[in-house]
């Protein structure tokens, strides 16, 4: 694999607790690489084996063509955003941002000038002299991002660099992120459990859980087209409906739900059963403009939740499944349903997606479906 | 404080509370008495420190001034007590670092065993080390560098108890940030690490000067000729007509050890607040 940042392979074990499970990742030069999962599920520990703080058990870390699987940190051309910031609190913004240059014996002027640059790309001048005990939080992260930029390094590792700002901060300084490396070209591997953090700023995501990868491609992808369970359940509302198929009509498996009423995936199953996924956003309250073989079912209304630019329902189906649906509060939207009324819901068959085939299908016998488990990831990757 | 507030519990009664009160001021007397008549004393225009007092002198400031010995048991003091400080302040530092920040096995054994010379009594530490230095396994004879070496055994585990929850408390991401930017080991220490820790480095180090300069048990079982100035003071008073000259000297070591004492806090918690900037 050809790449900026290349990890061959690797497996990270502490003691017999394998934290990391042979991952192999390829991040492009200039890319936003977001790593996103549950708390333990490998990120952390892959972003700081890209750093050298942990060395792998097993397989290779290669940096800009180069073997760095056992080299220690300072001597890496990668720095790091900790989690809460690991600011020297003794020194002041200057001298903390100056650090790196310092040490590595960068000429008197070419640190100020380089110092000047990078606080000022993070909108700073004027709080030189502070301590990092007397700025805001997000001036803090600020000044880590500058610590790190000012070195310029062939990659920027952010540890949930904003898991300690309040929200509206924490949305400013996203977008302040994507500008930062979109206007320095900086490779960003940036690390993060917020799914909607992940899908504001990157350009790919790796989705992690239990140290294995289970989808790498870009945000787009990830939502509309989750390659396993794991993946619809952690991006978005999760909205599994375990379908029966009973018959298949133009690649189209389709359950018969009750006299005019479906559900419709595409597949090439005829029989057995299917779990789909369903975006919320993609359930509508009328077939208009679904096309044929649409799914169409009636459900029970559990809950009504009003969330000011849309509505929320719970709708259970006949299936047993329970489904979220948005709607938004616009013209159309009249009056809400209430609970216990019963609608019907539709949603176009390119919209359920196939995450699990039980029982294979006699129509051909094929079990490959649509958007199955081990076909995005691979389609998807730019370096494959 | 009156007997309805309600934010006191009424755990005590009122009159508990006076107990408790005139109490306290006894244990305060008990605790300072002897000290503030010492003081008193060491400006009496008398031979005798005795009551009633016979008007104000200096003439025991300038006597003691002039008595050689009294000059060089003082130096002998000050050169023990400045060596072993730092020595025990080095050898905590060296101690507490892997202590506090790797994963040491048996890390409580480990503890443990910086901290037990604390529960050891002086006499027992005295009386091994005597006979370690005389002709023992390390027959390096008696004299002031054995007294230093018992004052260090004695201090260390003070410096330990100040420098290791200091280390402790200091975020081991700030190592891994500073060894980021691509300081190596010595460097992490000089520039992050040192600085932090230096508020207790120093009111370690005063510490351990304080327990060194008023320890009487071991330098008396391990000086020679030269004593220091607890244990000249200590045999001085056998002698009516020298303690006249030693109690002025005594006073002024009050003075230091509660300067020190309370200065070693005052760095420690000063320090680190404004080298934090806040």
């Amino acid at each position: 694999m050809d790449g900026h940042i290349v990890l061959s392979a690797v497996t990270k074990a502490f003691g017999d607790n394998v934290v990391v499970d042979d991952i192999d990742l390829s991040i492009a030069e200039g890319e936003f690489f977001s790593m996103l999962g549950p708390s333990g599920c490998g990120k952390t520990t892959t972003l700081r084996m890209i750093a050298g703080f942990e060395v792998p058990t097993l397989g290779t870390v290669t940096l800009q063509g180069t073997d760095v699987t056992t080299v220690p940190p300072a001597k890496r051309n990668v720095n790091m955003v900790f989690q809460a910031y690991a600011l020297f609190p003794h020194m002041t913004v200057q001298e903390n941002v100056e650090f790196g240059l310092k040490i590595k014996k960068v000429g008197r002027d070419e640190v100020k000038s380089r110092a000047a640059e990078a606080i000022r790309s993070v909108q700073l001048e004027g709080f030189e002299k502070r301590k990092p005990a007397q700025l805001s939080g997000g001036q803090q992260q600020r000044v880590a991002l500058a610590r790190a930029l000012v070195n310029r390094p062939a990659a920027l590792l952010l540890d949930e660099p904003l898991g300690a700002l309040d929200l509206k901060l924490r949305k400013e300084m996203q977008l302040e992120l994507k500008e930062i490396q979109v206007r320095t070209g900086t490779t960003f591997v940036y690390v993060t459990h917020d799914q909607e953090e992940a899908l504001t700023m990157s350009d790919r995501i790796a989705v992690m859980n239990n140290g294995i990868v289970e989808q790498c491609a870009g945000p787009r992808e990830i939502y509309e087209h989750p390659a396993t369970a794991f993946v619809a359940g952690f991006i978005g509302t999760s909205n599994l409906v375990n379908m029966r198929v009973d018959r298949n009509a133009g690649g189209c498996a389709l359950m018969d739900v009750s006299e005019g009423q479906r559900i419709a995936a595409l597949s090439d199953q005829g029989s057995g059963s299917l779990q789909i996924t369903v975006r919320p956003e993609k359930i509508h309250l009328s077939p208009e403009g679904l096309g044929d073989n649409a799914s169409s079912v009636g459900g029970r209304i559990a809950d009504v939740v009003y969330l000011g630019s849309m509505t929320q329902l719970i709708v259970d189906l006949p299936t047993g499944d329970r489904l979220t649906v948005h709607r938004l509060n616009d013209e159309a939207a009249v009056a809400d349903p209430r609970v216990g009324d019963t609608i019907t819901l539709h949603w176009a068959a390119q919209n359920s997606f196939v995450i699990a085939v039980g029982a294979a299908g006699a129509n051909g016998g094929s079990a490959t479906a649509h958007g199955a488990p081990g076909d995005n990831s691979e389609r998807e990757d730019p370096n494959a | 404080m009156g007997a309805r507030d309600s934010s006191t519990f009424v755990l005590i009664s009122p009159i508990g509370k006076r107990v408790l009160l005139v109490f306290f001021a006894v244990f305060l007397v008990f605790l300072y008495l002897p000290t503030i008549l010492l003081v008193i004393f060491s400006f009496n225009d008398s031979t005798v420190a005795a009551f009633p007092l016979d008007g104000f002198t200096l003439r025991w400031y300038e006597l003691s001034w002039q008595t050689g010995e009294i000059r060089q048991s003082l130096s002998a003091s000050l050169k023990v007590a400045v060596a072993s400080a730092a020595i025990a302040t080095l050898l905590a530092l060296l101690g507490s670092y892997p202590l506090a920040r790797r994963n040491v096995r048996f890390r409580p054994l480990m503890s443990a065993l910086l901290l037990v010379p604390l529960v050891v009594p002086t006499v027992v530490v005295a009386v091994s080390l005597l006979t370690m230095f005389q002709r023992g396994a390390i027959p390096i004879g008696l004299g002031l560098p054995s007294i230093m070496i018992g004052h260090v055994i004695i201090a260390l585990p003070f410096a330990v108890l100040i420098l290791l929850p200091r280390i402790a408390s200091i975020d081991r991401r700030l190592e891994e940030a500073a060894s980021d930017l691509g300081a190596n080991g010595l460097q992490t220490f000089r520039f992050v690490l040192l600085p932090l820790i230096f508020p207790s480095i120093i009111s370690a180090f005063m510490i351990a000067f304080v327990f060194s300069i008023d320890e009487v048990v071991i330098a008396s079982f391990l000086s020679s000729e030269q004593p220091t100035y607890p244990v000249y003071l200590y045999s001085g008073l056998k002698f009516p007509e020298k303690t006249q000259a030693l109690i002025p000297v005594a006073t002024i070591m009050i003075l230091i050890s509660f300067l020190l004492a309370f200065g070693a806090e005052a760095i420690r918690r000063y320090g680190e607040r404004k080298l934090e900037g806040r």
